[in-house]
């Protein structure tokens, strides 16, 4: 039975009460706990959060964007509950009041001013991070009714279909087979006994399938035992935008499926951010047998490349060159230096927007900003300082690693007429191993 | 009734060496230089004090340590020069005719004399726990305060109950200020007081004619405005942070600062850092002593006399510490269970 | 009451009855925090977890300085939060008198300065305070996320601070006496509140750091 995620205008009393208890329920651990407790209103979150920079660069101020903020609702629920004083103050009446108004406000603050990419909680003093806080009233949020329209139907999507672009079965096997006439690779379907199962994302297929490509030439090149699944077709999880485990159990059971019944070992992920950072991080905590490896493509090439199996040919990026890391997979999947070095060997020109990987500013399109439509207007406002940071350095081409990455600095860098090339750091390479 | 000059005269003091107690005693009252000349037109003209001296619940230390005043007025011609009319330890006479003639100069200096009180008061079950003559001491005391020009309280006793008041308390003592109440009552508190502060503040009333300047305890500012601490010799080392560890270790040989020994100087007004004791000798911290506080209320009770004056006078031991820590997180563990109660409570 | 009589109140009862409480707070917090379970983590990490959960509480304020274009505008509350925190730390523990009173609590009596030493923490505390408070209230921000807690917090420090300095090296005679027993009245006042405020944070700080440590091991990020 799969799980259905509902939407409507106004909560009713009833969802209200849903979201005040998901909260109560999640923030009964040590972890969390010391997250609430700990925040001391420096204000330092402010600065670097590029939603809360850019609006003010753009000539508004508007402080209730600070990170801090957007947890303080969970704080004083995680007070009124789990504290002596909390709880005489709930005794006398004067607890936390949910309104319809509320919740409201706390969508806007953590699905469309929220990209869950972690910068706030590097200069945090106290080492508070705020993803982890905004990912549980994402999940209340979502059983309010009141996640963002365009999210639960891409989760409901998924869901019922396998793909959040409701690309289903039959629909997922033409694509793969067109992709792999139109570039002459060959691309192998649900092969038995595969020691390496590649997933891919629905946004790769729709709008990047020379990924897809570059990854199968890649593959084959290096004669790894390799294959695609119909049953784990999608690698993205919408589960991980609402902050429901239930959702992310029920999306990613399919990826455990798909291997099992392959009797693949590696999972090789497609380019993809959050959806990595789940399979690598979240999912073996989510399933108590789960034993595959995760492997980004990328990492992989790398791999192959130091084993001898690759080898770079030429370097295909001629212009000045940086990469952009990804939120998900750099400072929180921890792949930060193989792409940079990556880039540096296929590049003629090479420099670096950031010292510190860790530092690296969001494209501000991540954590289904993309698709949300009430959030365009601070994805675009963001990217100001996306701009300041590549001009600084005079990049001309932007080498990512996340696909989502790549369509939001792309429509934006058209949006504000900027000549950015922004390309997949997958593609470059297909390039670069080409005799 | 003779002045003091004359009776100094008839000691075979000159002239000269008049003129040079009278600047000690400018000085010593803390009046200014100008005032020189208003010190010995007293001296030459006003007539010998008349000092009428009461003791009840004391020890007679004060009355010690006033005829040891030497830099005022020289012990050996003090009693000459103030007419002490009645002192039940330094007089002569005793029984019937002591008690006949303290009343008797009560009655001739009407308005006059300077009583001094020393030891507490105990009006307690009708004063019978200290009586002289028969008397309680409480209607002594009431008696002799009717017409007394000035009432100078002295030692801690007469002031704050002292040791007499000090716990149980069994004979409900109470200070002079407190059984008189309509009085002004001067407190020259100490135990005992300095000898010099004693006859200075005696020498004030005297040769100014008033009452000196008083705190809002009655002691008088002159010789109780500064704390041992604002004069002491020490300071240097206290400033510096270097403190005695123990009473007989080379810190303590150097002099260093008695803080850290429990010296209560910081928080005890009295005069001896600046005028000392026994001529300017020496005081407790001089001779290697932490002082104790002993000229203001409750010394004796406040006791701790060796715990430093930042450190929780009544300590605090590891197993009080520990029980508190064990009983707060016992609470943290009872907190987790509190969220549980309230399951499916209404939310509005 | 009589001034000394005041000072004997808060130096002997109240101010035991402020350790007591204190230590009971403290280990309210501890524990209140921890028996509600660490998650359990399956993933291999990338990193060394173990290390980073030691080393991030020392580490922490290090990297919060690495951001450049942060820094540039919250320049006031780095530079005057770190003189603050020192400075409070060294007149709490490193003058003599609060040495002593150590010794008597924890059995072990820290090493002391006074003189021009204790001065310039002295008046560095009480100036960074005033600073820091002045921002916090005309920051937008910060007068967004600042309560009650705060302001009473920052008034107890600053009167505890301002009545100590007063004290030791402006007032004699009995005002020095008042002025000290206000000292240890507001001393015991922010010792009791300590543990049931933000104040508390010096706990609660352990055990994120060390969480998020944990998480930096677990990715293998350096920051």
């Amino acid at each position: 039975m799969t799980i259905k995620v509902e939407y409507t205008k106004e909560p009713t009393k009833e969802d209200i009460q849903k979201f005040y208890d998901f909260c109560k329920e999640a923030v009964n651990n040590a972890e969390i706990s010391s997250y609430l407790e700990a925040c001391v209103r420096c204000g330092l979150c402010f600065e670097a959060c590029h939603f809360a920079v850019s609006e003010n660069i753009s000539g508004k101020m508007r402080p209730e964007l600070v990170p801090a903020y957007k947890a303080d609702l969970l704080r004083e629920i995680y007070k009124e509950n789990y504290t002596i004083l909390g709880r005489i103050k709930k005794a006398l009446g004067l607890g936390v009041k949910l309104t319809p108004e509320k919740l409201k406000e706390q969508k806007f603050l953590v699905y469309d001013t929220c990209t869950n990419c972690d910068r706030c909680a590097r200069v945090c003093p106290m080492g508070i991070e705020t993803p982890k806080l905004t990912s549980i009233v994402r999940g209340a949020l979502s059983v309010a009714r009141q996640a963002p329209e365009d999210i639960v139907n891409a989760a409901n999507a998924a869901l019922e279909t396998g793909s959040p672009f409701g690309i289903d079965k039959d629909t997922y096997i033409n694509m793969l087979q067109d992709i792999s006439k139109k570039f002459n690779v060959e691309i192998p379907l649900d092969k038995e006994n595969s020691d390496y199962l590649y997933i891919t994302t629905s946004l790769d297929l729709t709008q990047s399938p020379n990924s897809i490509a570059a990854a199968a030439k890649i593959l084959n090149k290096a004669k790894i035992n390799w294959t695609m699944s119909t049953i784990a077709r999608e690698g993205s999880n919408m589960g991980v935008f609402l902050g429901r485990k239930d959702i992310q159990k029920e999306l990613g059971k399919r990826i455990l499926d798909g291997a099992r019944k392959l009797g693949a070992k590696y999972l090789i992920y497609a380019e993809c951010g959050h959806g990595y950072n789940f399979l690598r991080y979240t999912a073996p905590n989510l399933f108590e047998d789960w034993d595959l490896e995760v492997i980004l493509i990328d990492e992989l090439v790398y791999k192959l490349i130091k084993e001898g199996k690759l080898k770079i040919n030429k370097k295909p990026l001629k212009q000045t060159s940086t990469i952009h890391y990804s939120c998900q997979i750099g400072r929180r999947g921890g792949l930060t230096k193989i792409p940079r070095e990556l880039t540096k060997m296929i590049s003629q020109d090479y420099v670096d927007s950031v010292d510190k990987a860790e530092k690296n500013l969001c494209c501000g399109g991540g954590g289904g900003v993309v698709i949300n439509e009430s959030a365009q207007e601070h994805m675009k406002k963001a990217f100001l300082l996306k701009i300041e940071q590549y001009d600084k350095v005079n990049a001309k081409q932007i080498i990512t690693y996340c696909a989502n990455c790549q369509l939001v600095l792309d429509m934006n860098s058209k949006e504000f007429n900027r000549s950015y090339q922004i390309k997949s750091l997958i593609d470059a390479l297909a390039e670069a191993v080409e005799e | 009734m003779e002045t003091i000059y004359e009776s100094l005269r008839k000691k075979g003091i000159s002239r000269r060496d008049f003129l040079k107690l009278s600047a000690v005693i400018t000085a010593s009252l803390g009046l200014s230089p100008e005032m020189f000349s208003d010190v010995v037109y007293a001296l030459e003209t006003k007539p010998k004090p008349v000092v009428i001296w009461l003791e009840f619940q004391d020890c007679a230390g004060c009355s010690e340590s006033f005829i040891r005043s030497t830099s005022i007025f020289p012990s050996e011609v003090l009693l000459d020069l103030i007419s002490l009319e009645y002192h039940e330890t330094l007089m002569a006479p005793a029984g019937e005719y002591a008690e006949q003639s303290k009343l008797e100069a009560i009655n001739k200096y009407k308005g006059k004399y300077i009583l001094v009180v020393e030891g507490a008061i105990t009006p307690t079950d009708g004063g019978i726990y200290c009586t002289v003559a028969g008397k309680s001491n409480y209607e002594l005391l009431k008696e002799a305060a009717e017409y007394a020009a000035a009432i100078i309280a002295v030692g801690s006793c007469a002031c704050w109950s002292g040791i007499p008041g000090a716990q149980p308390n069994p004979t409900g003592a109470i200070p002079v200020y407190k059984a008189l109440k309509e009085k002004t009552v001067i407190n020259v508190p100490g135990c005992p007081p300095i000898g010099d502060v004693i006859v200075g503040v005696i020498a004030n009333y005297l040769i100014l004619g008033k009452i000196p300047e008083l705190d809002e305890l009655g002691r008088p500012k002159v010789f109780y405005g500064q704390t041992i601490h604002d004069r002491c010799y020490r300071r240097p080392f206290y400033n510096s942070g270097k403190f005695a560890k123990s009473f007989d270790d080379e810190t303590a040989k150097e002099g260093m600062c008695l803080y850290k020994l429990g010296c209560k100087g910081p928080v005890t007004r009295n005069a001896c850092s600046t005028i000392r004791w026994n001529g300017g000798i020496s005081f407790p911290i001089q001779s290697g002593h932490p002082c104790f506080g002993c000229a203001e209320p409750d010394f004796w009770d406040r006791g701790h006399i060796y715990t430093p004056l930042s450190v929780v006078s009544t300590g605090i031991s590891s197993k009080e510490i520990i029980t508190a820590a064990t009983i707060g997180a016992a609470a943290g563990v009872a907190v987790k269970w509190l969220g549980k109660i309230g399951k499916g409570e209404k939310n509005d | 009451m009589i001034d000394i009589e005041f000072l004997d109140f808060v130096r002997g009862p109240l101010l035991k009855l402020a350790i007591l409480v204190f230590f009971f707070g403290i280990f309210y917090r501890i524990i209140r925090i921890l028996v509600k379970g660490i998650p359990p983590d399956r993933a291999k990490p990338r990193g060394n977890v173990p290390l980073n959960v030691i080393k991030m509480p020392f580490t922490k304020p290090v990297y919060e300085w690495q951001f450049p274009d942060v820094f540039s505008r919250k320049a006031i509350i780095y530079i005057a939060g770190f003189i603050f925190h020192i400075g409070f730390l060294g007149i709490t523990f490193l003058i003599p008198q609060h040495a002593f009173l150590w010794k008597e609590i924890i059995g072990i009596e820290p090493i002391y300065f006074s003189g021009l030493f204790a001065h310039i923490l002295a008046y560095a505390t009480v100036l960074s305070l005033v600073i820091l408070w002045i921002t916090r209230i005309f920051d937008p921000v910060l007068r967004l996320l600042t309560g009650l807690d705060e302001h009473l917090a920052n008034f107890l420090i600053l009167a505890t601070a301002t009545t100590g300095i007063l004290a030791t090296q402006w007032v004699g005679g009995g005002t020095y006496i008042s002025m000290l027993s206000m000292h240890i009245l507001f001393a015991d006042i922010l010792i009791i509140y300590i543990p049931f405020s933000r104040l508390a944070h010096f706990i609660d700080y352990f055990f994120a750091t060390a969480f998020y440590g944990r998480d930096v091991g677990r990715k293998g990020v350096s920051m």
